[in-house]
């Protein structure tokens, strides 16, 4: 079904599509990276932060 | 400028600006990816390959714009001591770098099918290279010094020096004989690439761009953070020695 809809590549495809999963790990791994990195320091600043009352 | 300095401030402004940068970023991926693998056109002498400018060509573009935005940051952190431009240099700097590895390597997989090799030194390849180098040396020079100031005034130096290769790599490939082809436009009244390349290309520049706004806005906001959970710690190591 996917081979369906993504286009034949020709003889470099292996090429073709190494880039764009090269793009898709590099991209995602960055987003994943930073958005846990700053999830992490959001919550350690709230555990750290001194407790009213 | 500066009454952005105040960290509610850039947040509220920060937290304002994503819900619509991903939404950007979404759509504008969404479409470039659909156009791309939708779009037949084959080039007259890349043949398939041309497929491979969609993800090079935005990433080398947004390599050099990253570090600019971090030579202005850092010239705006020396001149003016804004404390939020060393915080936004610090978060591009990683992006950069990826982008600058993503080029590199999209540009090898490019290189092989039409060069016959994956790397050759000629002056915009090694220039791509000596920009990832410098984002390296960015990032550890940050993270070798303990004093935040000497840092941000230090990285902000290297960042400066480092600019020079800007040029160098825009105009390498006029200014010298490079397996690099020449620069193409996509802008302007009479842009040189194929009408059916342009909509995706731009759609793809326009998701990189978005993109690396989120990931900035997101990585400054972990910065703020992770100075706030230094200044925390240590206003407690104070009140615990003062007990």
């Amino acid at each position: 079904m996917m081979m369906d809809f993504l286009p034949d590549m020709g003889e470099y495809a292996n090429y073709i599509w190494g880039s764009y999963a090269a793009a898709a790990i590099i991209l995602i791994g960055m987003a994943v990276i930073t958005v846990l990195s700053h999830k992490r320091k959001k919550a350690e600043v709230q555990r750290l932060k001194p407790k009213r009352g | 400028m500066h009454k952005f300095a105040n960290p509610a401030r850039f947040n509220r402004l920060a937290n304002a600006i994503l819900p619509w940068a991903t939404g950007v970023m979404v759509i504008a991926f969404t479409y470039g990816l659909y156009l791309i693998f939708t779009n037949s056109y084959v080039d007259s002498k890349q043949g398939e390959t041309i497929a491979i400018m969609y993800v090079h060509v935005p990433a080398a573009m947004l390599s050099m714009g990253a570090y600019a935005s971090i030579a202005i940051a850092s010239f705006v952190y020396l001149v003016w001591r804004h404390p939020l431009a060393t915080i936004a240099g610090r978060a591009m700097a990683p992006i950069g770098a990826g982008l600058t590895a993503l080029a590199l390597i999209t540009g090898m997989l490019w290189g092989e099918p039409m060069w016959g090799t994956y790397w050759v030194w000629d002056a915009r390849l090694t220039g791509m290279l000596v920009l990832l180098f410098l984002y390296i040396g960015y990032m550890a020079l940050w993270s070798a010094m303990d004093d935040a100031e000497k840092a941000a005034r230090a990285t902000a130096i290297v960042a400066l020096v480092g600019a020079v290769n800007l040029p160098i790599i825009k105009y390498s490939v006029e200014w010298w004989n490079t397996l690099h082809q020449p620069a193409s436009s996509l802008l302007g009244s009479n842009p040189n690439i194929h009408p059916d390349l342009q909509a995706p290309l731009w759609a793809m520049v326009i998701a990189f761009q978005a993109y690396f706004a989120v990931l900035t806005l997101v990585g400054m906001k972990m910065e703020l953070n992770r100075r706030k959970i230094i200044a925390l710690k240590s206003a407690r190591m104070h009140s615990a020695g003062g007990e």
